[in-house]
């Protein structure tokens, strides 16, 4: 059944239940999602497909720790991670990654590609110096970049070949999940289909799961299994890819699939 | 490829504005510690026969009124001058440094708190304290310093504060929290390097802010009490003598004023070199081999292009003929674009269509006489309404602009001035165009907002930009460029920065405004759905160059030149589920490193041998449209073209 | 906008127990006594007893903040240590004169800092060296040498104005304005530079930004970009900065008043702190933050009209 041809079995890898996130200023919460429940499966790729302000990436970053939770319960294996933090936390990073829309912005300028790939693995063991190294080199060839990038600056890549760094970072650790927020929105359309292409072959070869968070809802059909949108900070609908694109139920969705160039089946309401 | 790294001492030396700030700075440490070996006189010592001489071989800088030596005294007062500038500023930067990195990384509580601290201590009156201090202490620099140190604090906390703000929003930092990393090890990995520089400049000010409160001090007798030598303390003296002798003011004052920029001057040096390790622009160091030469050569070997097509639209309202624009560079002429033909005829739609760097936009701004500084139309006219504006002035340009050609623009949350109500744009445009009353043009400024479509136009009128949404504030820029009636619209990108469902609102309004005015419109866009959706001719760019133009359908179904082809492929909306999305390798060449012939050569899966060896030119295989490329309209390429696709 | 001035003032009121309560507690850390500290150490034992009753240093501290709070309240500020007068009194005579000063001396810098800025907008290398080293030497140069070299200047070589005294308004208008030429210059020379280069900087920045090039290509006069677009954006943060250079003027105000002889709250702070007048520098310390809350006051209503949106924010 699944587009990328993995197979989708088990417990949950993520559950998410009734979460919401609220934000404070100047003492009134302004809520950022509200009770958005959502499972992914290992080896599957689920897509959080919502417009800016529709909360998607809050979601996101709640899952990675980087923003408080509200109300509702995060598990991952099965274990609850809604406030980890510390010690936790940082475990919890060899199995939670992340790779970031923007390309410019998501490698430190003043490391060499080499360091900012071996951060994580400092972090979390003391392995010798060429036990790293190799490593390195094993993510860069995983991501379609020659060793030799691991000695050069991020400025001395292009758009694309940030991006593909950015993900080979994410992959360092071999986790099991890895939270992609935006991760081609920035790129070009050429550049972009790389990208996409790398997405799934890393999925084929290495069984991580995505939670694929982004606002275009053609293309995140080439990679995920099922779809949840968001609108307003709310789940307006829940489906298999197949669903969603043959019969949305929400308006908002099928508004979403009209922009993105797919017609909806379900009758358009008047 | 990679510039070898000097090491960062070894540049700093090699450079005047560090080593001659640097050099005074040691001197005058020296003069000053080692005053008591290096001194030509003890500093008390008085030479009643010499009082107030000028500078001669006895005395380097001349005497004060009691005839002691000037040098000997500055040397004296020095050490205790940088003895205090130390305190206050360790103070400083031990205590703000951590305070400024936990707000700013920290956020929340405890950032709050500790701004609100940081401005109860900014607005105190700091002379009043020091003065108190001064008096409570026996006129103790030392405990006057200490208070410098503290109410310098808050200022560069703050300072240290938004820099790590800014640099702890940069995705980075959220990447390596999720590797793992704690508050502390961001800090020092991520963050520190990268502000460090700003924390020498604001270091360096501070020390030049505390010699210049010392001084001040000193010189209105507080502090240090006579006869004990004190640079600001010599200044008073000069100020007593100046009847007699302007000569001993030089010296003092010149000493404190020197210091003073001797620091700010190796504190700015030293940020900028600290930064050049990885601050260069992308691409900067890599392949130049082709580049230069290479487009200049292509400029003269051109082939002839068979832009007729191109040039053939129906009342032109605008019309480029194969123009090239060049920019200076550190490099040398670059071309930007190169041998752009295009028309828009009334009432028509023409679309630019290509990814980013393909010269779209610079296309736009030629057009509007807007090119950025240093860039020009190096050959080729541009004409509007059939008038060669190539020669035009200022003056010229601003009649043409808004009413006949105007302009809209990607963001448009920024392309409105936050400052002005929607009204008072409104009525600036339409007063720039036509002599109205302040009331008859609100009555223009709300009919613009009825054209738009927007709801309620008399409040729209009221608000700010920042008040409206991404999808309002384009409709408010479309009415901005509606107020001269202009003849033909550039819209560049109007739709990309907003959300999906809003895109499609824009591009029907840009067509339904069209239909009531027969405006023309010139779309740049990366969006081959707003392509498809508005235009009714689609020029296709690449590195600088219309590689393909035709009807919208026939580029979109039928696409002639192999980029345009595999472009429509890798489009995610079009590719097949299930299977990879077909991909161009590699990325688009910037410019001034285009190669001599096909710009798309090394990423075409056609090429032959012919696309690398001399410019290529647009070639028009039949009447619906052109292409450059060296296949087509040639059967045998036909051919291989029909077997590749 | 209101709400923000009535902030200000609010907030003046916590500044000002703040600041009081400061130079009292001060007095806390003084190694031994402040009595002896004050008097010196060549005082005698009676004069130091003497010393310590008459500042009831006898009493806890905060007794006696107290007690000079419940006076302040009423205006009474208490009495100089050097002259028993009322401290109140001595310093609304000298007001006027640091008041004029320092008023004088931002609207100068802003005139003048303002038209330099934009003259040097759209110049070329030289004139963004001459910036640049104008700037640093801004930065570099202390108020009291430029005051001794104007004196110089122009009073011992030629002899065009006073270098010495103060004529109040009232007085001599003519003679008002004079005796606050030089050490209005010498006192803005600095401020001066400050924002000229805030403001080439700025009108750089403002004249990059989208809206400006979108202006242009509507057709919207270059006149109308840089007065009435470009400027406004750039006097908000020129008046800000105007703001945040307001204690270090009084600062540098305490130093010039010292050096031209004028008799404002600054000379009365100095000739207090060298005599360890306590009460009369309590009293330039309240009068002070006054100062900079209510200047700041006016700054933030000006702020306020120019962009409506910072008081949103």
């Amino acid at each position: 059944m699944s587009t990328s041809g993995v197979t989708v079995t088990g417990l949950p890898l993520l559950d998410i239940r009734d979460l919401s996130v609220s934000y404070h200023r100047r003492g009134k919460g302004t809520p950022a999602i509200r009770d958005v429940s959502l499972d992914i499966r290992p080896g599957e790729t689920v897509a959080l497909v919502g417009e800016s302000g529709s909360g998607k990436s809050t979601l996101g970053r709640a899952v990675l720790g980087l923003t408080a939770v509200t109300q509702g319960t995060i598990l991952f294996d099965g274990e609850d991670i809604t406030h980890a933090a510390g010690a936790r936390r940082r475990e919890l990073s060899k199995s939670v990654q992340a790779v970031f829309q923007d390309p410019n912005g998501s490698l430190n300028p003043a490391l060499t590609v080499g360091q900012t790939l071996a951060e994580p693995l400092l972090v979390h063991s003391r392995d010798e110096r060429s036990v790293v190294q190799q490593r390195v080199r094993e993510v860069l060839e995983l991501v379609g970049l020659p060793a030799e990038a691991a000695d050069r600056y991020p400025r001395q890549f292009s758009g694309g070949q940030r991006q593909r760094i950015a993900i080979a970072r994410a992959l360092v650790m071999a986790p099991k999940l890895i939270v992609c927020d935006e991760p081609v929105s920035a790129l070009d359309l050429s550049v972009q289909a790389q990208v996409l292409n790398l997405f799934t072959d890393l999925q084929r070869e290495t069984g991580v799961s995505y939670l694929f968070i982004s606002h275009d809802l053609a293309v995140v059909r080439h990679l995920a299994q099922r779809i949840v949108v968001l609108y307003r900070g709310d789940v307006v609908e829940h489906g298999t890819t197949e669903e969603v694109y043959a019969d949305a139920q929400h308006p908002y969705t099928r508004k979403l699939l009209a922009a993105a160039g797919v017609q909806s089946a379900a009758p358009a309401t008047p | 490829m990679s510039t070898p790294q000097v090491p960062f001492v070894r540049r700093a030396l090699g450079r005047p504005r560090i080593t001659v700030p640097a050099v005074i700075l040691v001197l005058e440490l020296i003069a000053s510690f080692g005053a008591s070996w290096l001194a030509p006189y003890p500093p008390q010592q008085a030479d009643f026969t010499a009082a107030l001489s000028g500078p001669s071989a006895k005395h380097l800088l001349g005497t004060d009124r009691l005839g002691r030596d000037v040098l000997s005294r500055l040397m004296y007062g020095g050490a205790d001058t940088f003895r205090e500038i130390a305190i206050a500023v360790l103070i400083t930067l031990v205590i703000a440094v951590p305070l400024g990195l936990v707000a700013g990384l920290r956020r929340g509580r405890i950032d709050a708190v500790l701004m609100r601290m940081a401005d109860v201590v900014m607005s105190i009156p700091g002379i009043i304290l020091l003065l108190i201090v001064l008096a409570l202490f026996s006129q103790s620099m030392t405990a006057a310093m200490v208070v410098i140190g503290l109410l310098s604090v808050p200022g560069m906390m703050r300072v240290v504060r938004s820099a790590s703000l800014t640099v702890g929003r940069e995705t980075y930092v959220a990447a390596a929290r999720v590797s793992g990393l704690g508050t502390w090890r961001v800090a020092r990995r991520h963050v520190l390097p990268r502000i460090t520089g700003l924390i020498l400049v604001n270091a360096a000010l501070a020390c030049a802010n505390t010699l210049l409160i010392a001084a001040g001090i000193n010189a209105i007798g507080l502090g240090v009490k006579p006869p004990a030598p004190s640079w600001g303390g010599m200044m008073a003296d000069a100020a007593q003598t100046l009847n007699q002798s302007l000569w001993l003011a030089i010296p003092t004052g010149g000493l404190v004023a020197v210091t003073a920029a001797a620091l700010i001057v190796l504190g700015d040096g030293l940020r900028d070199t600290l930064a050049e390790r990885w601050s260069g622009t992308s691409h900067a160091t890599t392949t130049r081999r082709r580049t230069a030469v290479a487009t200049t050569a292509a400029a003269a070997a051109a082939p002839q292009s068979d832009d007729a097509w191109l040039l053939a639209e129906p009342h032109p309202v605008v019309r480029l003929t194969k123009v090239t624009v060049t920019a200076e560079t550190e490099h040398g002429e670059v071309e930007l674009i190169s041998d752009v033909s295009l028309a828009v005829g009334q009432g028509r739609t023409v679309g630019l269509v290509g990814e980013s760097g393909c010269g779209k936009s610079m296309t736009g701004l030629a057009l509007l006489g807007l090119l950025p500084n240093g860039a020009r139309v190096s050959s080729g006219t541009v004409e509007i309404d059939g008038v060669d504006v190539g020669p035009y002035g200022p003056a010229q340009w601003r009649e043409l602009r808004g009413g006949t050609i105007a302009f809209i623009s990607q963001e448009p949350m920024v392309g409105l001035d936050p400052l002005f109500t929607i009204g008072q744009l409104l009525r600036e445009a339409v007063r720039t165009h036509e002599k109205l009353s302040r009331k008859e043009a609100t009555l223009r400024a709300r009919e613009l907002l009825e054209q738009v479509q927007l709801p309620d136009p008399d409040r729209v009128l009221k608000l700010r930009p920042s008040q409206i949404s991404g999808g309002m504030a384009q409709r408010v820029s479309i009415a901005v460029a509606l107020a001269g009636r202009p003849r033909i619209l550039v819209a560049d990108e109007p739709t990309t920065a907003l959300d999906v469902t809003v895109q499609r609102e824009i591009v029907q309004l840009l067509r339904t405004i069209q239909r009531d005015t027969g405006m023309a419109l010139l779309m740049i866009s990366h969006d081959w759905d707003v392509i498809a959706e508005a235009c009714d001719t689609a020029l296709v760019m690449y590195a600088g160059q219309v590689v393909e133009a035709g009807p919208t359908e026939r580029v979109m179904t039928a696409p002639l030149h192999p980029y345009t082809r595999k472009l429509l492929a890798a489009n995610p909306r079009l590719a097949t589920v299930g299977e990879p999305i077909p991909t161009i390798p590699g990325t688009v060449p910037p410019p001034g490193q285009w190669p001599v012939g096909c710009h798309f050569a090394d990423r075409c899966p056609d090429r032959v041998a012919r696309c690398t060896e001399a410019p290529i030119a647009l070639t028009q295989p039949d009447d619906q449209g052109v292409a450059r490329c060296v296949l087509v309209g040639d059967e045998l390429g036909e051919e291989l073209l029909e077997v590749s696709s | 906008m209101w709400r923000t001035s009535g902030m200000r003032i609010v907030q003046a009121v916590p500044l000002l127990l703040f600041v009081s309560a400061l130079t009292f507690f001060l007095q806390l850390f003084i190694p031994g006594d402040a009595a002896r500290s004050i008097g010196g150490l060549t005082a005698s034992p009676q004069a130091i007893a003497a010393l310590r009753h008459r500042l009831h240093l006898d009493q806890p501290v905060w007794e006696r903040y107290w007690a000079w709070l419940k006076d302040a309240v009423h205006g009474d500020l208490g009495r100089s240590i050097s002259n028993n007068e009322a401290v109140a009194g001595t310093l609304n005579t000298r007001l006027g004169v640091t008041l004029s000063l320092v008023i004088a001396t931002t609207l100068l810098a802003l005139v003048v800092g303002v038209v330099l800025g934009m003259a040097s907008v759209r110049g070329g290398r030289t004139t963004r060296l001459a910036a640049d080293s104008a700037s640093i030497a801004g930065m570099t140069i202390p108020a009291f040498w430029v005051g001794l070299l104007g004196i110089w200047v122009f009073n011992t070589r030629f002899d065009l104005l006073p270098a010495n005294g103060y004529v109040f308004f009232g007085t001599s208008a003519g003679g008002w304005a004079r005796s606050l030429v030089l050490p209005v210059a010498a006192l803005a020379f600095a401020l001066v530079t400050v924002i000229a280069k805030q403001t080439r900087e700025q009108f750089a920045d403002v004249l990059g930004r989208d809206f400006v090039r979108n202006l242009r290509a509507n057709g919207v006069s270059e006149r109308s970009i840089l007065f009435k677009h470009s400027l406004r954006h750039v006097s908000v943060t020129v008046l800000t900065v105007a703001g945040n250079n307001l204690i270090g003027l009084l600062g540098s105000a305490v130093v010039i008043e010292e050096l031209f002889g004028l008799p404002g709250l600054g000379s009365a702070a100095v000739t207090a702190a060298s005599s360890g007048d306590i009460p009369v520098i309590q009293g330039v310390a309240v009068y002070f933050t006054l100062i900079v809350v209510g200047l700041n006051l006016l700054l933030d209503l000006a702020i306020g009209w120019l962009n409506p949106q910072a008081v949103a924010a």
